[in-house]
C-alpha cells in the first residue's frame, strides 16, 4: 500500500493511506501504529486514527528527521506478519418504541417494517474504525445498505445517553447525552464509556461488535446493574 | 478537607468560566479533545507571576469574568483580557502578583479587549484530575462551567512575600498577521485559491467558542470531503459553504472537513484573545 506522509504543525506526523473504508487498510493502520509505538515510545505523546489516517503527536517539535524515520519504519513492515487481534463484543440493544423514538419513522421511511430494521440492524458483524465526535463515540462500518438514510433535517439537542441511532451510511451509540441528527432507533443498557476506569473503553478500535435484540423487561433489569460496563460480553 | 486546604467560594459564576491546563494529553484514540486553556501565553504568565510552573491549573473565564471569596490566604495574578480588578475594595494591577488575604473577595469588572481572562492561584488549583489533567470538559469532568455557590479548592500560602511580578507580554493587541503552516490538505487548493488564502484579510465572527472559532469573509465554495480524520486545535476546516472554521482547544478530535493551514501554538494564543474589528492575514513559517 503506497502512504502518504506530512508533517502536520509543529509536534505531529499525519500518515494517510488510499480514501477507503476497508478491512486491509484499518489491520495496515494498526500494524503502523504498533510498530511505531513499540519503536519510539518515550518520544510520543499521542497517537490516533482516522478510516485511513493515522495521526503521530510528539512531546517535542517535528523535523525532517522524524518524518524519515517513520518512513523507515513503515517501509519495514510486512503487512503478512500483522496477526489481526481483535476481540468481538455483544452489545444487547432494546429497540422497544419507548427508547427508539424515531424506530417507527424510520421503518416507514425505508418501507420496511420494525421487525426488518431490527433484524438488519442486529444481524451484521460491525467494525469498530476510529474513535470521534463525542469521548468514546465509535465510528462503525458494516451497516446494511438497506438501512443508509439521511440524517434528520434539523438535528435534536439532547439525544440521551446511550441511543442507538442512524445516520447517513453509518450507525452507532451515544456515549453521552448530545445533540445529534441521527434516527434514534434503540437504546442500549450498558455503559461503553467510564471516565472512572483508567481505560474508560472496553472496545478498541479494530474491535468487532454485534448488537443483540433485548426485551424491555431485560432493558430494565440490565439498566438497574451498577457497574454497566461489565454487560458487555466478549463473543467466543 | 485537609488543613492545607483552602476554598474558593463562587458569588457570581461569569459566562463560561472553568478550570483548565495545559490539556488532556494521551486520549485522542479514545475520542477525547484535548481542552485546556485558549490563551496558553497569557495562562502561562499568570502562573508564572506567582511563581507556578506553568503546567498547574488556573481559572479561565470569557467574556464575563466571576465575583470570588477566597477564604483562605494566597497570592494570586490576573492576565489576559483586560480587566479592573478589585480585591476587597482595593484597586489593584493587572498582570501582577497580588497578596490575598483570608475571606477576600476579588471582583473584576471587564474592559473592551481580550476575550479569556486567566487568574492563576500559588500552587494552582487543586480541583480533582481526571485522566491525567484537570481541564474541564463536559462528560470528561463532573463539572463544565463555573455554577455560583461552588467551592474550588487551592493550598493556602500564608507567606506574604514578593514574587518576580514583571514578565512582559509577548502579545500585542492589534496583530495583524498570524503565522500558520500548511494543512494536510492544502495542495487539494489549486494555485490562484493558494494565493487568494494569502492576500485575503480575516476576521473572527461572533461564532466562537472553546472548540473553534468561524471566521466572516467567505473563502471559496467547494464540494471536496475527506474520510473522517484526525484534528488538532489549530487547524483551519475549509467548509464546503466556503467558510473556514479555525479548531481551538476543545475541538472534536475527527473530522471530515479539508484542513488547509494550521496555526502555530503561538497563533492559537493570539486568534483566541482577537477582538471582531481587526482583520488579520495568515503567513506561512
Amino acid at each position: 500500500m503506497k502512504l502518504k506522509y506530512q508533517i502536520y504543525g509543529s509536534q505531529a506526523i499525519l500518515i494517510t493511506w488510499e480514501p477507503r473504508i476497508d478491512h486491509d487498510i484499518l489491520n495496515d493502520i494498526l500494524l503502523v501504529k504498533d510498530i511505531i509505538l513499540k519503536n519510539q515510545p518515550a518520544a510520543i505523546q499521542d497517537c490516533t486514527n482516522g478510516y485511513n489516517s493515522l495521526l503521530i503527536v510528539y512531546k517535542c517539535k517535528v523535523t525532517n528527521k522524524h518524518l524519515e524515520s517513520i518512513m523507515h519504519l513503515c517501509n519495514l513492515r510486512k503487512s503478512n506478519e500483522w496477526q489481526e487481534k481483535y476481540t468481538t463484543w455483544k452489545i444487547p440493544v432494546c429497540y422497544h418504541i419507548s427508547l427508539g423514538m424515531d424506530l417507527k419513522e424510520f421503518a416507514n421511511l425505508k418501507d420496511l417494517s420494525t421487525d426488518q430494521v431490527i433484524e438488519m440492524h442486529s444481524v451484521p458483524i460491525y467494525t469498530v474504525y476510529c474513535k470521534g465526535f463525542l469521548p468514546g463515540f465509535m465510528y462503525l462500518g458494516g451497516l446494511n445498505e438497506r438501512l443508509y438514510c439521511d440524517r434528520k433535517v434539523t438535528p435534536i439537542l439532547k439525544v440521551p445517553k446511550n441511543s442507538v441511532a442512524i445516520g447517513g451510511k453509518q450507525t452507532g451509540i451515544y456515549p453521552m447525552e448530545s445533540p445529534g441528527g441521527w434516527h434514534i432507533i434503540g437504546s442500549t443498557p450498558v455503559d461503553l464509556f467510564d471516565i472512572s476506569k483508567k481505560e474508560p473503553s472496553k472496545i478498541k478500535i479494530g474491535d468487532r461488535l454485534k448488537f443483540e435484540a433485548i426485551s424491555l423487561a431485560t432493558y430494565i433489569e440490565m439498566d438497574s446493574v451498577i457497574d454497566k460496563i461489565k454487560l458487555i460480553k466478549k463473543i467466543d | 478537607m485537609t488543613d492545607h486546604c483552602g476554598y474558593i467560594e463562587v458569588i457570581q459564576p461569569g459566562l463560561s468560566t472553568s478550570i483548565q491546563d495545559k490539556g488532556r494529553l494521551g486520549y485522542l484514540s479514545e475520542g477525547i479533545p484535548m481542552a485546556g486553556c485558549m490563551d496558553r501565553l497569557s495562562a502561562d504568565k499568570a502562573n508564572l507571576l506567582v511563581g507556578n510552573t506553568t503546567d498547574v491549573a488556573l481559572i479561565e473565564w470569557s467574556i464575563l469574568p466571576p465575583k470570588l471569596k477566597f477564604l483562605a490566604p494566597t497570592h494570586i495574578a490576573c492576565t489576559g483580557a483586560a480587566t479592573t480588578i478589585f480585591v476587597n475594595a482595593t484597586k489593584e494591577e493587572h498582570a501582577r502578583c497580588i497578596y490575598i488575604p483570608a475571606n477576600t473577595i476579588l471582583s473584576l469588572k471587564p474592559m473592551k479587549h481580550g476575550v479569556y481572562g486567566y487568574i492563576a492561584i500559588k500552587g494552582g488549583v487543586q480541583t480533582p484530575k481526571v485522566l491525567a489533567s484537570r481541564s474541564w470538559f463536559s462528560g470528561v469532568t463532573n463539572d463544565a462551567v463555573f455554577k455560583k455557590g461552588m467551592q474550588i479548592p487551592y493550598f493556602f500560602s500564608h507567606k506574604k512575600h514578593e514574587l518576580n511580578s514583571k514578565i512582559t507580554s509577548a502579545l500585542s493587541n492589534e496583530v495583524s498577521i498570524l503565522e500558520v503552516y500548511k494543512g494536510p490538505e492544502y495542495d487539494l487548493l489549486t494555485k490562484q485559491q493558494q494565493n487568494k488564502l494569502m492576500s485575503q484579510k480575516f476576521s473572527v465572527s461572533q461564532l466562537r467558542d472553546r472548540m473553534g472559532i468561524q471566521l466572516v469573509e467567505i473563502f471559496d465554495e467547494h464540494e471536496t470531503s475527506i474520510l473522517s480524520s484526525p484534528i488538532l486545535p489549530g487547524t483551519v476546516q475549509w467548509i464546503p459553504a466556503g467558510k473556514l472554521i479555525v479548531l481551538m482547544r476543545n475541538a472534536q478530535t475527527i473530522g471530515g472537513y479539508p484542513r488547509i493551514l494550521q496555526l502555530t501554538e503561538k497563533s492559537i494564543s493570539i486568534i483566541a484573545q482577537m477582538q471582531h474589528h481587526i482583520l488579520f492575514s495568515f503567513r506561512v513559517v
